[in-house]
Formats: C-alpha cells, structure tokens, sequence
C-alpha cells in the first residue's frame, strides 16, 4: 500500500478545488525525540511559510494535549484565527482519506508516530 | 424497514444531543481506550433534540464539531454478501435519505473488498457524494483518529461499519473569482 499522496481533479466542479487523499498505516513506531516532535513530511500543496507554521503549531497542540481529537481542535482553530476560516483537521494513527481543498491550502505530515491531515475547503 | 429507519434517527438523535451536550458541558475526558461503557439500550432522545439548527439557511456552517471514538457498544447488523457486518451511526447532521446512502455505499464496498482499504472507501463515499448532492464533500475512513472540522448545515455524518470509522462531511464550495 503506497503511501504517497494522489492529486488530481475527482469531479470537483471548481477549478481551484483540489482532491487529495492520503493512506496511512500503523508501522512500527521510531523512538520520539524526549523534547522536540520529529516532523516528516509526506505531501504538501501549501508555501513553505505556511507549512512551517503548521508544523509549529502541530508541536504546540501535541505538548499541550494527549487526546487526537484535541489535538485536531487546537490545530484547525490555530489555523482559523492566523490564515482565515475554513479549515479541518485530522489527527491519527490510522486513517484514509479523500479530500477536496483550496490551491496551495493543503498538508499532510507525520509527527513522531501520529499523522496530521490539514486542508481549507468552504 | 421502517423500525431500522426509526432505529436509525432516534440514535442519530440521541448521538447528535450527546455530543452537543459534551461538547457544551466540556467535561474532562477520559482516554476512549480506557473506558468501558456500553450504551445502553432504549435511551430517550431528550426533548429539545432537533430544534436546534433546523430553518438554517442552506451551506449555511452551523456547527463545529468532532466526532469522538467509542469503544464498540451494541450495533446494528446489516446482512452484507452473505457476512455480518456492523454499522451504527454515532452522530449526523444530515436527511435520512442521504444517510442510508451512505452507509448502503460504505456497506457494498465493504463487500467488495476482502480487506478493508481505507483509501478505497473514502474515495468511494466522497466521489458519490460529490456526484449525486453537489461538492464538496470529504471523507475520512480509519480505525484511530480524531478530527476538528466545520461542516455544511446538513451535511455530517459520523458512522462505524465493521472495524472502521468514518466521518463524512460537506463544506460549502466558493465560486472561483475571475480575475481580470
């Protein structure tokens, strides 16, 4: 099962909409970094500026909280209130994924063994 | 098929109040892998579910909201190509029609593959969705995962089938700006 990213028009009816997909599967978990969270990142349509905040807020949200979904919460609200609504989030060890989102909004990265899907759509 | 139907809505409700109400009270919560609860049988929707959202203008965003994972309680078996498979709505914010499509669609893709591919399904779901009811739709499919996202005023739906979880949600489309 390949985990890289698939691009490509899927119907969408708007030409600056976008649909991505990501799969990703529980591997064997590397050893975490005792202070910083490794970022690996697997597939971006997003600036490099915009990326970097992503990956700093996502090591905010995971020092401050344990659970996926607020994780997930504190992420999309960052993203809301710093580059405009609207964005979704999803965290997780385990999940696929199909998504339609707006040009050059869109990233999907590893932090230490957990996956992190964020994309603006509406 | 009418009872599965009335089944089906009174849990949605039950499911949809519940995560208002947890959401609103913000109690601590505990990790989901630790809990042992069942719910219980025959609950009893409290009685301001379903007025709340409903005249809301259509593409209208309602509602943030993050559907959580639950340890497997009692689920709805659905006859699937001769092989049980579970399914359980645990929360919606959507037409019943649409929700029966849904998992109609997530159930004969099931059947379809001898082992579940997340990707598959998500794509399957949301290309269907995408199709019949308008863009955009998005679809998340997976055993371990949490989200945050805002969706359109009828269009969630958080469901299980079989091992699986998935979220399917609508966000309004903006036309594209011409600019010249």
């Amino acid at each position: 099962m390949s985990d890289e990213a698939r691009r490509g028009p899927a119907g969408a009816a708007q030409a600056m909409l976008r649909a991505s997909s990501e799969d990703r599967k529980p591997v064997g978990a590397g050893s975490p970094a005792a202070v910083a969270h490794k970022i690996q990142l697997k597939s971006a349509d997003m600036k490099e500026e915009m990326r970097q905040d992503a990956f700093e807020i996502a090591r905010i949200a995971f020092d401050k909280h344990s659970m996926e979904k607020d994780i997930a919460e504190y992420i999309k609200k960052e993203f809301d209130k710093n580059h405009g609504p609207t964005w979704h989030c999803i965290v997780g060890r385990n999940f696929g994924s199909y998504v339609t989102h707006e040009t050059n909004y869109f990233v999907y990265f590893y932090i230490d063994s957990k996956a992190v899907l964020l994309f603006k759509s509406g | 098929m009418d009872p599965a139907c009335e089944e089906l809505e009174r849990r949605s409700r039950y499911l949809s109040a519940l995560v208002r109400r947890t959401k609103f009270a913000d109690p601590p919560q505990p990790e989901p892998e630790a809990k042992a609860d069942v719910e219980p049988p025959q609950l009893k929707a409290p009685p301001h579910v379903g007025g709340e959202g409903k005249g809301g203008k259509d593409e209208a965003k309602a509602e943030e909201r993050t559907p959580m994972k639950k340890p497997r309680g009692e689920a709805a078996a659905a006859e699937a190509e001769g092989r049980k498979v579970a399914v359980c709505v645990r929360a919606a914010d959507m037409p019943l029609p649409l929700q029966r499509r849904a998992v109609r669609i997530a159930l004969e893709a099931v059947a379809a593959m001898p082992r579940l591919e997340s990707k598959r399904l998500a794509l399957a779901l949301k290309k269907d969705f995408d199709t019949t009811y308008g863009p955009a739709w998005h679809c998340i499919v997976g055993t371990s995962f949490g989200s945050y996202v805002t969706h359109s005023l009828g269009g969630f739906l958080y469901f299980s089938v079989d091992k699986a979880y998935v979220l399917l949600f609508r966000t309004a489309v903006q036309p594209l700006v011409q600019l010249q």
